[in-house]
């Protein structure tokens, strides 16, 4: 029952922001959830790698960055459409996923934190000292845009943001998911299950790492701008608002970032009080949805789902 | 029964400069429930974790089968079929019993068996039912009692199938009426000729169960033979009781 209305809901959500261009022709309201749908991806991906494993990632900005320059850089030496570029950048960070989970997965708790976050320091670092290419401070403008019209920029968003929470949610759902949940309670008692534990770690940070990268794109591309604003705020933003969210399903930590996202563009109006208001509003949230504000949408979402399949299997014997 | 499944060859594990299993030379032989006594701190699970892959060794050699299994890392040895559970229970807290019982047959071993859901689900239930465990399936196991949580801890070693069974004092914590229902099961399960080394510090627990008894303090085996030589051998009372206690014990 819960999950019906939980997908009615949500249907209804996605189905509303198709509509939305049509049933208000309001522009400034296209860009702000565009944007806050870029940052829904990166909430859920984030929740994909560390709210399933419990690792927290401190370093999604250095993802998005490798695939926000890498838009850069291709369109500065090759006319490639938006499309390719996304799915090239969604390749090309998932790799560095790969590649940073090989020394870093050893590392539990607060290290494996600390290690993501000097991550970061790290690519603020290179894109200042290959500021030739990259554009230093100043970032690098012209780029092609989404598409011609904001109308077209938003549903280009919104369509990647379904497709990519809805690839993330399914993922998170699968078996895959529910060894990456045995690995958080007790990464020994999985391995001794016969689970090739650093496998599936593996697996999960590069998918993590390949959907920030992707957006970090896709966010290059919608603002026909790259630079370190667009990058590196979204660094604690993004746990922030998966954490808000609730981890663990990956839809509630979506609506964390759209949520979020939204509530900060209101608060705006706060001016000298934006940074107070936006902490209180985090403080209530942590005391009193400590479980996150859209987790009870979910709860023993493994379960249950099993639990009918199962008694109509053995029913049948 | 003269058949030797798994083997160490003078296998050494050192933390710096602690000497936790000494110099140690183990044959456990095909379908027989071997015994590993000693009291604490003797070494009895740091071998279980030199035997299931969790530690390498720093000298010797562990074989399975003679294959040697020394550097292979825990899951892999598991996918072999050489099982442990813990010495203090570890499951999936935030999973339902089910889900922990599902874990272990999305394993290389038991997927390639099961590869459909339906055989899946049939083989969790049948091995929760002969473990007893059946009514729990939905529950969360943090909220399970101390005996139940034991139960699915040995039901989610079964349900990967081993052909080595390693339980690292199953009948720790357990009160009387719980002890009998899961030796049965350890019974049972030795039934289909499979093979169980348990470790103990209380011989009386396992007198009934075990064929054969290791004795092992501080990192080396001291006495090896049946449950009564072990009982009445000098190095294993003064191991338990301090020197000099045996000439009482056996007048």
């Amino acid at each position: 029952m819960k999950m019906k209305i939980t997908a009615s809901f949500i249907i209804g959500l996605t189905a509303l922001l198709f509509l939305l261009p049509v049933l208000r022709d309001d522009l400034y309201l296209l860009t702000i959830l565009s944007i806050a749908l870029s940052y829904a991806v990166l909430a859920a991906s984030w929740d994909f790698f560390s709210g399933f494993t419990g690792r927290e990632n401190f370093g999604v900005s250095a993802f998005m960055a490798v695939g926000g320059y890498l838009v850069g850089l291709v369109t500065a030496t090759a006319n490639i459409p938006p499309l390719p570029a996304i799915i090239l950048a969604f390749l090309a960070a998932g790799f560095v996923g790969f590649l940073i989970g090989i020394p870093t997965l050893r590392l539990h708790g607060p290290y494996f934190a600390l290690a993501t976050l000097a991550l970061v320091v790290i690519a603020q670092n290179l894109v200042l000292a290959f500021a030739r290419v990259t554009g230093g401070e100043d970032g690098l403008y012209g780029l092609p845009y989404l598409s011609e019209s904001i109308e077209g920029s938003y549903y280009y968003v919104l369509v990647f943001s379904v497709i990519s929470i809805a690839i993330l949610y399914f993922l998170g759902r699968s078996n895959m998911g529910l060894i990456l949940k045995a690995i958080q309670s007790d990464e020994s008692a999985t391995r001794s299950s016969g689970i090739n534990v650093t496998k599936y770690k593996l697996l999960s940070i590069s998918i993590s790492a390949a959907f920030a990268g992707a957006t970090g794109a896709l966010l290059a591309h919608f603002y026909g701008y790259i630079g370190r604003d667009v990058i590196f705020h979204a660094n604690l933003m993004v746990i922030i608002m998966a954490t808000v969210g609730g981890v663990g399903y990956v839809i509630p930590a979506a609506l964390g970032g759209l949520a979020i996202s939204l509530i900060t563009e209101f608060i705006r109006a706060f001016g000298d009080f934006k940074n107070l208001s936006y902490t209180v509003v985090l403080i209530v949230m942590v005391l009193f949805v400590p479980g996150g504000l859209f987790s009870f949408m979910f709860s023993n979402r493994h379960s249950k789902g099993r639990r009918e399949s199962r008694e109509r299997s053995y029913s049948k014997n | 029964m003269n058949e030797v499944t798994l083997r160490t060859e003078r296998v050494s594990k050192r933390f710096g400069g602690l000497v936790a299993v000494s110099d140690f030379s183990l044959e456990v032989y095909k379908g027989e429930i071997l015994g590993i006594l000693g009291p604490n701190g003797a070494g009895k699970t740091t071998l279980f974790n030199v035997l299931s892959g969790f530690f390498r060794p720093t000298e010797g050699k562990v074989f399975y089968r003679d294959r040697e299994i020394t550097n292979l890392t825990s899951d892999r040895v598991a996918t072999l079929g050489i099982v442990r559970t813990y010495q203090i229970v570890r499951l999936f807290d935030k999973l339902t019993v089910y889900e922990n019982l599902l874990i272990p047959c999305l394993s290389p071993r038991i997927s390639m068996k099961l590869p459909s859901k339906n055989r899946r689900d049939e083989h969790i239930f049948a091995v929760a039912s002969e473990v007893g465990i059946e009514s729990y399936l939905d529950e969360l196991t943090v909220n399970l009692s101390h005996g139940v949580r034991k139960l699915v801890e040995f039901a989610r070693a079964l349900v990967s199938d081993p052909e080595v069974l390693l339980l690292d004092e199953p009948f720790s914590g357990l009160n009387p009426l719980e002890v009998e229902p899961l030796a049965e099961v350890i019974t049972r399960f030795h039934d289909k000729g499979k093979t169980i080394v348990i470790i103990e510090h209380k011989l009386r627990e396992f007198m009934k169960l075990v064929q054969r008894v290791v004795a092992m303090d501080r990192g080396k085996l001291i006495a090896q033979g049946s449950v009564k030589e072990i009982s009445e051998d000098p190095f294993v009372i003064e191991a338990y009781l301090g020197k000099g206690a045996s000439r009482f014990v056996n007048s």
